[in-house]
């Protein structure tokens, strides 16, 4: 039987693992290998993807996957079954002074060293809230798996020779997705003096599984036992003494959250890293485990490869069962000749013989035993988690067949509705008020001391006007990254992954791009740089050039300023269907890459699902000051510095007089240059060519500029010409802070390409929009 | 022109100076002027990931 045929509420034994290649491999590392009990919790509203449990946590795969994982079904194991209450020993006193060297004694690293950590665990294990505990920097942390895409890098407090990198989650020392190969690189190549592991305390077999591959590396280490606070809560707990015995390594129970056990751990990391203190266990082939097959093959392959391992400076017992499992980047590093990798082949065929598994499996069996063993002898598992139940409750109602998607339009028309509509504006006009009233008494005080006319437009017309127009959209920016940070931050978007991939994948992608496509609507700069958690490059470049056509805060002061101007008494119809335009742009877009550019299907969609929880105050709030403050940066430095130089621009000529008529301003010769191009879509106005041309570099200005240039007669434009030019703007290039993203992610041929295709795409909606005005 | 007008040019100028010199420091400590993240922001983790 297949997995895929297994009803929700049913549980089954894996018999095999079908399929191929990096996928497989993930399988596996996820914990999905032979002997694993597995429970069908529930299949999405449009019937694919499904919801599993297996080794306590909740991981989506899509049926077509499933499909190639054979089973057989069982009863649900019982819960008092699991539970083995833990043996006491005495603590093996890992990590510090006294039980290995005197205080003083051991042969420290010379003084003066950088103690270099990477902070490594699983992806939501809480990695982020423990480097800004460790730093007292404010990253942004997120309920979301990858919510670090690039490492970042900070001094431990009050240790100022320290330098601790916070890396992308990882599953598995096997890279699947991009950051994940940020992650492993940086461990393998970046030397760190010690790895600080976190493992989530509440889902700790998983996240074994990567310290097991840790400990190979031959690397000295620390466990971080993060979220003890919510296991003891729900009445489980971890014996530290017996898993520390087991691991070799210091074990430190802490709660990152709540700042428990934080100092304990940076004491025993900075013992472990200056006295060099490696692991004591890198050996957790049993012996005795099915023959020893595992075992022998293990160790063959480390006196086999010993000296070429020695010579790439890798270290060995990893090189070894990375090679047994095929890792290709490892085959290459290691350079093996031609008999020795045939005796290789030998040893892995005996091994795969006598265990009756293939070598990935056997591998991965062989971790998740030892795994079995330290957690059957050191964690009483709490029956059922407060978070778990709660989470379990929600989802009925936010993942049910019937309820998901109506609950989705619901939420995501209540956090537009909020934004846009009740509390952004309100919270708008008071600013602007403010604004206005400052503006006034500056107009009152120049007046009085007999400010010069010229003088005095550069100040009202050009500063306050488009700097103040820009800064008044603030609280309609700050109001929907409040609702996104909520949103991530519950566990609500990973919902929405998992609900949305069967409609994303029927326009060629999987439902974790959604993701980005979400962010989008903030920013897009963000978005395309969270794609990186898509494990393939077609999903990421094809995700990176939709996310654009989700029209971002930036544009929404471009909306307010036309809407309020020419369509006052439909303003909220003609934002909604700016938004629907470009979601639906996005999808005609996807359709036609799916069938040129992007052929083929998305990846498999297999995904950790994390339990709700309530988003922190401190967390929230922190990122809405940084946006703040990132803002209006902005307005007072990049758009303070167009608005002057368009004014400029426009009120002298080229032999540097001022001139009465701004048609005769050097800003009307040079984008009466470009003007022709955009004539056909009626929007050959030089005043509009120069706003779209500084919109490239922020978006908000294409508002302060034409406050600039048309002063009060906007209105002679007509309506027709502002529905061309909202359609345009909301389409036409990304701005220069994305271009350099997606530059980034993709190259400059892509990102010029960006540039050109979306100002195309632009046109063409600009012209329809036209054509079809010019009808009635 | 008078000591009122040398004065809202002069604030101008330093103004404009100030942003200029904020860009290129920011730019000079690989950190964006973006305000969302550009790349190098974004990287130290300025901006929301």
């Amino acid at each position: 039987m297949k997995l895929s045929e297994l009803k929700p509420g049913r549980s089954a034994v894996i018999e095999e693992v079908g399929g191929e290649g990096a996928l497989r491999q993930h399988f596996l590392d996820m914990g999905v290998i032979p002997g694993t009990e597995v429970t069908v919790i529930k299949l999405a509203p449009m019937g694919d993807p499904m919801e599993l449990r297996i080794h306590g946590y909740e991981l989506t795969l899509r049926l077509s996957e499933a499909e190639k994982i054979g089973i057989t079904p069982v009863d649900p194991k019982t819960a008092e079954a699991e539970k083995t209450p833990p043996r006491s020993q005495e603590h093996p006193g890992l990590g510090e002074e006294g039980r290995f060297h005197p205080k003083g004694s051991g042969d420290p690293l010379p003084d003066g060293t950088t103690l270099t950590f990477a902070l490594v665990g699983n992806q939501n294990s809480g990695k982020t809230t423990l480097f800004n505990q460790l730093t007292g920097s404010n990253q942004h942390v997120g309920n979301f798996p990858g919510v670090t895409v690039d490492r970042k890098d900070g001094v431990i407090r009050g240790h100022s020779d320290t330098l601790v990198t916070d890396l992308p989650g990882i599953y598995s020392m096997s890279p699947y997705s991009a950051e994940e190969l940020v992650s492993r690189d940086f461990v393998l190549k970046g030397h760190p003096k010690a790895i600080i592991n976190i493992v989530d305390a509440t889902n700790i077999e998983r996240n074994l599984y990567l310290t097991m591959q840790l400990l190979e590396m031959n690397i000295p280490m620390v466990v971080a036992l993060n979220m003890m606070d919510e296991l003891r809560g729900n009445g489980g707990t971890v014996d530290v003494n017996v898993m520390e015995a087991m691991l070799g390594v210091p074990v430190v129970p802490i709660s990152a959250a709540k700042n428990e056990g934080v100092d304990e751990l940076i004491r025993h990391a900075i013992h472990v890293a200056r006295y060099q203190e490696k692991p004591l266990q890198q050996d957790f082939c049993g012996v005795e485990d099915h023959g020893g097959a595992v075992h022998r093959a293990l160790h063959a392959v480390s006196h086999l490869i010993e000296d070429h391992a020695k010579r790439a400076e890798l270290p060995v017992r990893f090189s070894a069962s990375k090679l047994i499992v095929g890792d290709p980047l490892l085959q290459e590093q290691l350079e093996l000749d031609q008999n020795e990798s045939e005796m290789l082949e030998h040893l892995v065929l005996q091994m795969e013989k006598e265990r009756g598994m293939d070598r990935a499996a056997s591998i991965a069996d062989m971790r998740f035993a030892f795994i079995r063993k330290v957690c059957d002898a050191s964690v009483i598992r709490p029956r059922e988690s407060k978070e778990r139940i709660r989470s379990e409750k929600l989802d009925r109602i936010l993942t049910g067949r019937w309820t998901a998607i109506p609950f989705f339009i619901l939420i995501m028309g209540a956090v537009f509705y909020l934004t846009f509509f009740l509390i952004g504006p309100f919270l708008q006009d008071l600013l602007q008020v403010g604004i206005d009233a400052l503006s006034e008494a500056v107009q009152r005080g120049m007046e009085a001391v007999h400010v010069n006319e010229s003088i005095q437009h550069l100040v009202l017309d050009g500063i306050f006007e488009g700097v103040g127009t820009v800064v008044s959209f603030l609280p309609i920016i700050m109001i929907l990254f409040f609702f996104l940070s909520l949103l991530e931050d519950s566990g609500y978007i990973a919902r929405v992954a998992f609900v949305m991939d069967k409609l994303l994948r029927r326009i060629g992608l999987s439902g974790r791009s959604i993701v980005p496509m979400l962010i989008g609507f903030g920013c897009t700069v963000p978005a395309v740089m969270s794609t990186r958690t898509l494990p393939s490059a077609r999903d990421r470049r094809m995700t990176i050039l939709l996310t654009p056509f989700m029209s971002c805060t930036a544009k929404m002061p471009i909306y307010g300023f036309f809407v309020s101007a020419f369509f006052p008494q439909y303003g909220w119809l003609i934002i909604l269907g700016l938004y629907l335009l470009g979601i639906l742009t996005g999808i005609l877009v996807a359709l036609l890459f799916r069938k040129t550019l992007f052929k083929g299907e998305a990846v498999p969609f297999v995904m950790e699902l994390p339990n709700y929880r309530f988003p922190t105050v401190r967390n929230v709030f922190q990122l809405l000051w940084e946006k703040a403050k990132d803002f209006l940066r902005r307005a007072f430095t990049v758009i303070l510095i167009a608005t002057i130089a368009v004014w400029f621009l426009k009120s002298f000529d080229f032999r540097l007089n001022l001139v009465t008529d701004s048609h005769d301003s050097i800003l009307a010769a040079l984008a009466g240059l470009l003007a022709p191009l955009l004539s056909p879509v009626g929007l050959g106005d030089w005043r509009i060519v120069t706003s779209l041309i500084c919109g490239f570099m922020a978006k908000e200005s294409v508002v302060s500029v034409m406050n600039t240039l048309f002063g009060g007669g906007l209105l002679s434009i007509g309506s027709l010409t502002a529905a061309c030019m909202l359609a345009f703007s909301l389409l036409y290039t990304p701005c220069v802070a994305a271009v350099a993203a997606i530059r980034r992610e993709m190259g400059g041929k892509w990102a010029l390409g960006v540039i050109l295709w979306q100002c195309a795409v632009a046109w063409i909606a600009a012209l329809i929009i036209r054509l079809i005005g010019m009808l009635f | 022109m008078n000591i009122s007008d040398i004065l809202i040019l002069l604030a101008v100028a330093c103004a404009v100076a100030a942003a200029v010199l904020s860009i290129r420091r920011r730019k000079k400590a690989g950190k964006g002027t973006c305000g969302c993240g550009c790349e190098n922001c974004a990287e130290r983790g300025l901006c929301r990931k």
